[in-house]
């Protein structure tokens, strides 16, 4: 057995330019491969994390069945023990508190309903960068009572900083919550229905309009590193009283968006599939050469007495050691080009990217970094070269020994 | 014969629904006719708390009346105002009189099992419904009667069916029961604690209990009523909000 | 040159083998790129069809002052002669009109917010699919009074089902309470849960009824395809003066942008599968060349010169080209024509398309310049691959190369 890895390794340099390319056309493949799908990724990575950044953030934590009726009356008092837990997970940066209902807002003529959040402006400052999207005013600081208003609702009332808008509505335990805020700041939310009916305060007003004090609707959770995101649900899965609380991830607060990744990917995959045909068609071209070009070598080493089967075992294991060769070269390859493209994304087309910004996403194609990619992608590589090798062990298998060497 | 007897059945059914759409009517008049001063409290229960509002309420008929709040602190000098179908409300912290939009008006009022709507819609029990003596019942050891409201085909109520128990005698209305269209009760309404309010003979507490959850009810409890006061439908305006003691 | 032309032709036809893998790598890189970009095209298309029969529709006109605030008090001036333009232009199709309004539904146990929308339901089943998005129940075909047609998701968080009685509250123009009864007639899943939560469906004539007034605020037309709208667009502007007509690239800006999106993406696409190709054939082509090297050796033993050798190579390729070309182009054609028919099955690679307005057979349309352009690209980009094997083959030693057994 070592006899044959021997005799396949130095056949494998002994022909030096035939080998060299054959292991070219694979280390393409894999480039080219890993390329196509590290963009794929990258734009849904790209789509996750402006949707998370905008909103949900990637974990929340609400009392248990928040989600199914989000009410006041499933608000909650975070508790010594829950603080522990999330200043102890590596992964989580820090935590954000929100107090989120719904009031009817009013000036002297004009009512509308919206949703009030009653904030921690800094935290979510880090999470949202709030502040890029101020269009007027500043920040209130977290004890006045004073409020930020989006811009649509601006509009509508016809307001701006220093005028005064009314909040009524139910608060908790079904007292009334009333009160009357003068505008600090004015905000443009990224999502046009957003726009029209945000009202944001600092929690501790907001809680004290709804008359729970100290009460949080969700707990958003800052997370360092997005990959690790599983791994840091598990373990806060289990540190955490799922008795009182539940804890959700962007996948469960934003159903729809993983939806749209879902069809988009299937027609990805099929994108994908047509450039493996080619990857596959390159691949076989140059084995299929190559066993042209050995067929002598072949007819020569069957009729002094080798076995079919010994030659069969020798030729794919030199296609495993170049596909090897050639996988790890082109994983080595594209990944400072995978890390040219992360940092400096192709950027859309003007009229395009203005669209694609009313809706908060960032009109980019990045690559992406996952390790994964390369690592599935250079195995499906390797499994298309074996396959490819059916055509030379059927050729040697049926090889005559005469007639080979005539060629 | 057979024509004399359908006729006769006829005239009895009929002379039913006007029985039944008489005490019902009476009923309701006894209740809210003419003008009426009124103190209660309304305590609202729930599985993990509960919350008690002390109240003044001026009413004529059924098309006007003022809610004044006077406890809990909170919520002192919160006034609603009812004209016909609207419900207007004043908050003293807020200084201004708002319209109660429609999307309001199916929200719990002041967190109780009531709507908003609740407030408006009492008196289209006469005119929504068609009603029917279905027999005799006793509650509180008084004779009832047994009166089932069938919604007219056209109505805005959300309800299947309504059985209501009027007292033979004082026409009090001590019972409501509200069905949805499976025949599900969904609510009910019971009157106790009968007393005198000058000269009229009222149940002094009525309980508001919605089946779907457990633990879960409105109390409202009179504690002094004055009838015929010398207010007119004038008194019932957005100014008199902001003076309402 | 003739002469070695005679020879790049014989020498095609002399080794099949070889030929045929170089032929084949032609006709699958114009397959490939025939093939993307019309399945992207489909995609897209797709997606902006589906937007348009359940939602958008070509045109939509309003009242200037009504998508302000949604004020329903801004009804469409002049329905009667709006339907009188609508009916005699012959590139629309189908038009409906439509009276919306905000308010509450309230069943025995709940209300929610909604969007109350009334329509003419034989108007509105020539506009748009809801018709046949209904699970249960029937498109307002009930001798019952005031019927609805309520979303699924709704009927489950009010707790009703077909023939239960739900009532409506909204106000009318005057800004009094309105509520009237209404009989679930029929229930309707679309692919957007949030839609189904929010919107209703009522007959016009009922709303009217209720509010008694005879306002509609919103007229969606159809045209026969969508090339038309550009130009029924500009002469409804020019008929209707007063009032805002937008067409669905307005309505629905994402919609129009999706395509430009999708043209970023498809170059690069494109980019990615050219180069590819482009390696494949040089890495053929350089083992071709190399098997031959006892060959093209003795060819230069005998006296062909270098220029010529180079020439040969490019030629065969060339004859190759010639005859992977159009062969591609046609596959591609043919591919095409069979899969616009019968579409493509996307359910074999993933589930999530339903929810996101696509159903899961994509049908492939492209533009016939798409085939010139690629099967152009394919060729020259051949060519390009073919220069560097046969320069590698100039460098051929001639006694070398007998030599080698």
């Amino acid at each position: 057995m070592k006899m044959i890895f021997k005799i396949a390794w130095r056949n494998i340099w002994r022909n030096k330019r035939r080998s060299i390319i054959t292991i070219s056309s694979i280390f393409c493949a894999v480039f080219f491969a890993v390329f196509a799908r590290s963009f794929q990724i990258g734009v849904y990575d790209k789509m996750i994390s402006n949707m998370v950044g905008m909103y949900t953030g990637y974990l929340q934590i609400h009392q248990d069945g928040y989600w199914e009726e989000q009410s006041l009356e499933n608000s909650f008092i975070p508790d010594e023990s829950l603080r522990l837990s999330l200043q102890n997970q590596s992964n989580i940066n820090d935590y954000n508190e929100r107090l989120e209902s719904f009031a009817l807002s009013a000036s002297e003529e004009l009512t509308k309903g919206v949703m009030v959040m009653g904030i921690q402006f800094e935290k979510e400052d880090e999470l949202m960068d709030l502040s890029s999207k101020m269009t007027a005013g500043k920040f209130p600081s977290n004890t006045s009572n004073t409020l930020v208003l989006s811009e649509g609702l601006a509009a509508y009332y016809k307001l701006s900083i220093g005028d005064s808008l009314i909040l009524l509505g139910q608060g908790y335990h079904g007292t009334t919550a009333n009160g009357i805020y003068p505008i600090e700041g004015i905000l443009k939310l990224p999502m046009p229905n957003l726009n029209d009916r945000v009202v944001l305060l600092p929690i501790e007003t907001a809680q004290e309009l709804y008359a729970a004090p100290g009460r949080v609707t969700s707990i958003v959770l800052q997370v360092d590193d997005p990959k690790k995101l599983n791994a840091t649900k598990k373990e806060l899965d289990k540190t955490i009283d799922l008795n009182k609380y539940e804890l959700m991830d962007w996948k469960k607060l934003l159903p729809e968006l993983v939806q749209t990744i879902q069809a988009d990917s299937a027609g990805g995959i099929i994108i994908l599939g047509v450039l493996y045909m080619i990857i596959t068609f390159g691949i076989l071209g140059t084995l299929l050469m190559m066993t042209a070009e050995r067929m002598y070598e072949f007819g020569i080493l069957v009729s002094i007495g080798m076995r079919k089967g010994k030659l069969i075992l020798t030729m794919v294991i030199e296609s495993i050691i170049m596909g090897g060769i050639g996988i790890v070269l082109g994983i080595i390859g594209i990944t400072p080009v995978r890390y040219y493209f992360y940092l400096n994304p192709i950027n859309l087309e003007a009229e395009a990217a203005e669209a694609i910004k009313t809706y908060g996403f960032e009109p980019v194609i990045p690559a992406s970094l996952d390790l994964s990619i390369a690592f599935n992608h250079g195995l499906i590589v390797l499994g298309i070269v074996v396959l490819c090798s059916l055509y030379p062990i059927i050729t040697i298998f049926r090889l005559k020994p005469v007639k080979a060497m005539k060629a | 014969m057979k024509k004399l007897l359908s006729f006769f059945i006829v005239f009895v059914f009929q002379a039913n629904a006007q029985d039944a759409y008489q005490i019902i009517k009476q009923a309701d008049e006894h209740l809210r006719g003419g003008s009426q001063k009124a103190v209660m409290s309304i305590e609202v229960q729930r599985p993990k708390w509960s919350r008690t509002m002390e109240i003044k309420a001026w009413s004529l008929g059924n098309d006007y009346s003022f809610i004044l709040i006077n406890a809990p602190a909170r919520d002192k000098g919160t006034v609603f105002l009812k004209r016909e179908k609207e419900i207007w409300n004043w908050q003293p912290k807020i200084e201004k009189v708002i319209k109660l939009p429609p999307s309001m008006m199916m929200q719990s009022w002041m967190g109780s099992d009531f709507t908003n709507d609740d407030l408006v819609k009492e008196s289209s029990i006469l005119l929504d419904y068609t009603h029917e003596i279905i027999g005799d019942t006793l509650i509180l050891n008084r004779a009832c009667y047994n009166i089932q409201l069938t919604p007219k085909p056209e109505a805005a109520v959300v309800w299947g069916k309504i059985k209501t128990f009027i007292d033979k005698n004082d026409f009090l209305q001590l019972g409501s029961e509200f069905y949805d269209e499976d025949g599900y009760l969904i609510n009910k309404m019971e009157a106790s604690e009968i007393r005198f309010f000058g000269s009229k003979i009222l149940p002094s507490k009525m309980v508001m209990t919605p089946l779907e959850e457990e633990g879960q009810m409105t109390i409202l409890l009179y504690k002094s009523i004055e009838y015929n006061i010398d207010i007119d439908e004038t008194f019932f305006s957005k100014q008199n909000m902001k003076r309402l003691r | 040159m003739m002469t070695t032309v005679k020879i790049a032709w014989r020498n095609i036809w002399r080794t099949p083998m070889r030929s045929l893998i170089v032929i084949s790598s032609i006709v699958l890189g114009i397959w490939a790129g025939i093939f993307v970009i019309a399945f992207c095209y489909g995609l897209n298309s797709q997606r902006t069809m589906n937007r348009i029969e359940s939602a958008v529709s070509h045109i939509q006109i309003h009242h200037p002052e009504y998508e302000k605030d949604f004020d329903s008090k801004f009804t469409i001036e002049n329905p009667i002669t709006l339907e009188k333009t609508f009916e005699a232009d012959p590139e629309i199709k189908s038009y409906a009109l439509r009276s919306l309004q905000l308010g509450m539904i309230s069943s025995p146990i709940k209300s929610n917010g909604v969007q109350i929308i009334g329509v003419n339901k034989a108007q509105e089943k020539e506009v748009t699919n809801l018709y046949k998005n209904l699970t249960k129940g029937s498109y307002f075909e009930t001798k019952r009074k005031n019927p609805i047609l309520i979303g699924e998701v709704l009927a489950k968080k009010l707790n009703v089902r077909l023939r239960s009685k739900v009532v409506l509250t909204f106000q009318d123009n005057e800004n009094n309470i309105i509520s009237g009864a209404f009989r679930v007639c029929g229930i309707f899943k679309t692919q957007f849960s949030k839609y189904d939560e929010g919107n209703v469906f009522i007959q016009n004539s009922d709303l009217h009824r209720l509010i008694q007034s005879e306002g509609y605020h919103q007229a969606a037309v159809l045209c026969y395809s969508i090339e038309q709208v550009e130009s029924v667009l500009s002469r409804l502007e020019n008929q209707l003066k007063g009032a805002t007509i937008k067409d669905w690239k307005k309505v629905a800006p994402e919609l129009a942008y999706a395509d430009e999106v999708m043209e970023t993406w498809l170059f690069l696409i494109m980019i990615i599968i050219m180069l590819t190709l482009i390696f494949g054939i040089i890495n053929t082509m350089l083992m071709a060349v190399f098997e031959r090297r006892k060959e093209l050796g003795m060819l230069m033993a005998i006296g062909m010169n270098k220029s010529k050798v180079f020439t040969l190579i490019l030629m065969e390729t060339l004859f190759l080209s010639l005859v992977g070309a159009p062969t591609g182009m046609l596959l591609g054609a043919l591919t095409i024509q069979l899969t616009s028919e019968t579409g493509i099955d996307l359910s074999i690679v993933g589930d999530g398309l339903q929810s996101v307005g696509l159903s899961n057979i994509i049908y492939p349309i492209i533009e016939p310049k798409f085939y010139f352009l690629t099967g152009v690209l394919v060729f020259l980009f051949t060519l390009i691959a073919a220069i560097y094997p046969s320069k590698k083959a100039l460098r051929l030693k001639p006694t070398e190369a007998i030599r080698t057994i």
